[in-house]
């Protein structure tokens, strides 16, 4: 099921109603396991399968971990066995094919050739990393392992983030599946609007903004402008629509009395690459610090350790993505480009670096970085990347040139809102929070705030819809 | 217990309720074209052509009044006009119009006739309504039927709770004619750049693994014609054309041929549908045309999409008055 959909509205209103309906705790996890079952299974009732087996088996795993400590860690390499399988082989196991079938033909040795088309269960790359930090928190001794069985499913299947995140983490999202939930009134007036938000970024800002993006990166020849124009264009629709997700999927969670943690915090302004990823799916980029950095060493190594623990980071988080090469080369982009920035800092004095005067030329290039990181991963055809980087601008006509600003002016024009909303970011905090003092002033600005992008969403919402990106994921 | 649920309510019903006051009137319609209809009377037209863009791409009233000896040539059609506003124009302004000419065309595409739903909610709900009178049976009956989801029921009841949803092509018009007035203009006129702009994504210069259709409806692709009166608009055009004397022409358009092909190959469930659909015409007394296997119309003729390019149309024209000659004496 997806969140744009009337399917959707109808269900979660259902589901909603009938859980404040209900008294007691276990009666709404269990509500709520069926109901995200029910969300996941809606389309292919058989990726239920998957998903139950993966939480079948980190709870036992997790569950024998307490039950035997000295043999915790067979349970823990069981488990990742078990959930890496699962996902290596529906996200994976083409990509491999075709990678060995490559490899032997090019070694004049025939080749492979894959007669199995496997379906890629959708989020399961989602899923399978909440699942697995779980079984570590609990091998780490970080926190114990959960006691029922339907808290730690749903802890897992919790609709709102199941298929595109925020991979939370045990420690954040377990302990609310174990605890009594309250109505909190004026979060849930919040809620409502960061949900409002979250559909008008998807309906009107990413997928009318895709409409430009697909054309320039369907041409066979675009130049040097146009094709830059088309990456602004996806820098915005990737953003547009990844935050929808999770602001629809965070204001659903309040709604049902729950917090989920902040996956963007106004990535464009970054000023290096390390601050990105502090920024943008700020759950993922935790994740892999946490469960693979920090484990290989971290930064607490030598400097040539710690700038290929950086890479291997990256590679894997870039893998994660997808199983194309593209999404390892944009992956690795961001460890090469933190790698050089780290050199960078050590070589340039703090005073100088961390001055105002400087932030502007930083937040231009870094910028201009991720607009090649967007092009790195919306490209999956190498050809055409390699062509696309011999592109000139000198070889740009002003004609042409006229034409790709209309298309930049076009894209602006519609992504003004989220560029307005960046800039609540470098307000001072106190700017923020000046509503709280004034609850009903609060209230009134929500309610206009509400009509307007409703309002916004039944005038400028595009003619024609698609999936989120990170579906695919 | 203190239930937050009402007070929830109380206010996402605001939001909802509030934009239902903006943009035009409640379930306010488009008054009836009555110029139309009195320009049709007054130049009593000896050839009527209704459609859409296919139609209005394509043909030279002018040329074709010429071809016939300067015979009155009234063209009826929208871009984006569906088969139930061709319908319209055939009731409210042929018909009404108290004059018998001696053919009306309709141009159709593929599965465009057996498509009742197709383009009559938003947008294209606004463009129909000056053909509409206040009262449309025969629209009531199509639309009312089971047939029509329960999805579509609800997103045509969202379309006349929100009127503001009608404003869209105005929207898009303003943020478009901005764009336009602020990107550079080497040619002064801002027309031309949005013309150069259509003319970068042409069919040729497209990738050649990116799908060139993309269908713009989740109709169903029947592989027979249905003439009961609740499937189509086709039976109600017929009766309406024998009730009145009049001679209607279905006259299938030529689709862009792929590539350096001379023609579109036709899949099977859609030849079995065109079959049945002429032998229905047909029996009814009416004329059934299709001009997909005309190699005249050759792929250099097209424009985007099925669309012909303007400089064409007086040549597509000659070849069309030589393809319906026979038919007209």
């Amino acid at each position: 099921m997806i969140f744009h959909s009337l399917d959707f509205l109808g269900f979660f209103v259902v589901v909603l109603s009938l859980y404040w309906l209900l008294r007691r705790r276990s009666h709404q996890n269990l509500l709520l396991l069926l109901s995200s079952y029910f969300f996941y299974g809606y389309i292919h009732p058989w990726f239920c399968i998957l998903l139950a087996t993966t939480t079948i088996t980190d709870f036992c795993c997790a569950r024998a971990m307490a039950r035997h400590p000295a043999h915790k860690r067979v349970y823990l390499i069981l488990s990742l066995i078990a959930s890496l399988t699962i996902l290596g082989f529906f996200k994976y196991f083409g990509f491999f094919v075709e990678n060995i079938s490559l490899l032997l033909e090019a070694a004049g040795m025939g080749s492979w050739n894959n007669t199995l088309a496997i379906f890629l269960p959708v989020g399961i790359s989602f899923y399978t990393f909440q699942s697995i930090s779980y079984v570590v928190d609990v091998y780490r001794g970080t926190i114990p392992p959960a006691r029922k069985l339907i808290d730690y499913a749903l802890y897992v299947s919790f609709f709102p983030q199941l298929v595109a995140g925020p991979i939370e983490r045990s420690t954040q999202l377990l302990p609310q599946m174990q605890q009594s939930r309250h109505f909190d009134y004026p979060a849930a007036h919040s809620a409502i609007i960061l949900i409002l938000w979250g559909f008008f970024k998807k309906l009107v800002i990413a997928d009318n903004v895709a409409l430009t993006c697909n054309k320039i990166f369907a041409l066979e020849n675009p130049d040097f402008a146009l094709l830059w124009v088309g990456v602004f264009a996806f820098c915005i629709q990737i953003f547009a629509d990844f935050s929808a997700y999770t602001d629809i999927a965070r204001g659903s969670a309040v709604l049902l009395g729950f917090r989920l943690m902040e996956n963007f915090h106004h990535p464009y302004l970054s000023r290096s690459p390390a601050e990105f990823w502090q920024r943008w799916h700020i759950s993922l980029s935790t994740w892999f610090r946490d469960y693979v950095y920090i484990p290989l060493g971290g930064s607490h190594c030598s400097a040539y350790r710690s700038a290929w623990n950086v890479l291997v980071t990256f590679f894997l988080s870039g893998l994660w993505h997808g199983a194309q090469w593209n999404f390892v080369l944009w992956g690795l982009w961001y460890g090469v480009l933190i790698v050089v920035y780290r050199l960078f800092a050590a070589i340039v004095p703090d005073h100088i670096r961390c001055s105002l005067w400087c932030a502007p030329f930083q937040w231009a290039l870094m910028f201009a970085f991720v607009h090649i990181g967007w092009l790195l991963f919306r490209e999956t055809d190498f050809e055409y990347l390699q062509f696309y980087f011999t592109l000139s601008p000198r070889d740009v006509h002003p004609e042409e040139l006229a034409k790709a600003a209309y298309l930049f002016y076009t894209t602006l024009l519609i992504s003004l809102p989220i560029w307005l909303h960046h800039l609540t970011g470098v307000l001072p905090p106190r700017c923020a929070t000046a509503f709280s003092h004034y609850p009903r002033a609060l209230v009134a600005a929500q309610l206009v705030a509400g009509v307007v992008l409703f309002s916004a969403i039944l005038l400028f919402r595009s003619e024609m819809t698609s999936d989120f990106i990170y579906f695919q994921f | 217990m203190n239930h937050p649920l009402p007070r929830l309510i109380l206010f996402c019903g605001f939001i909802l309720v509030a934009p239902i006051f903006l943009g035009p009137g409640l379930f306010q319609k488009v008054p009836f074209d009555d110029e139309l209809l009195a320009q049709v009377r007054a130049r009593k037209p000896e050839y009527v052509f209704i459609g859409d863009s296919m139609l209005l791409t394509r043909l030279d009233p002018a040329r074709f009044g010429e071809l016939e000896h300067d015979a009155p040539v009234q063209v009826l059609a929208g871009h984006g006009l569906s088969s139930a506003g061709w319908f319209l124009m055939l009731q409210n302004f042929v018909v009404a119009a108290d004059h018998q000419p001696r053919m009306v065309f309709i141009f159709f595409r593929d599965y465009a006739l057996s498509w009742p739903y197709f383009r009559t909610t938003g947008t294209y709900r606004e463009k129909m309504e000056p053909y509409m009178r206040d009262h449309e049976p025969v629209l009531d009956l199509v639309w009312s039927q089971a047939a029509q989801t329960t999805r579509s029921r609800i997103h045509s009841a969202l379309e006349r709770i929100y009127p503001i949803q009608r404003r869209r092509t105005e929207a898009q018009d303003v943020l478009r004619n901005t764009a336009l007035t602020l990107a550079p203009k080497p040619w002064k006129r801002q027309e031309r750049l949005l013309e150069e702009v259509n003319d970068v994504f042409e069919l040729d210069n497209l990738r050649k693994d990116v799908p060139v259709e993309l269908s713009d409806t989740d109709s169903p692709e029947p592989d027979r014609f249905d003439s009961s009166p609740t499937a189509s608009f086709v039976p109600h055009i017929i009766d309406l054309a024998k009730k009145n004397n009049l001679r209607v022409c279905f006259y299938r358009v030529k689709r862009r041929p792929p590539g350096r092909a001379l023609r579109r190959d036709d899949p099977p469930d859609l030849v079995h549908y065109l079959r049945t659909l002429e032998d229905y015409v047909e029996s009814r007394g009416m004329v059934f045309f299709d001009a997909s296997d005309d190699v005249r119309e050759h792929v250099g003729m097209y424009a985007d999409g099925d669309h012909i390019a303007e400089e064409y149309r007086t040549q597509w024209t000659d070849i069309f008055h030589d393809q319906v000659q026979p038919l007209l004496k």
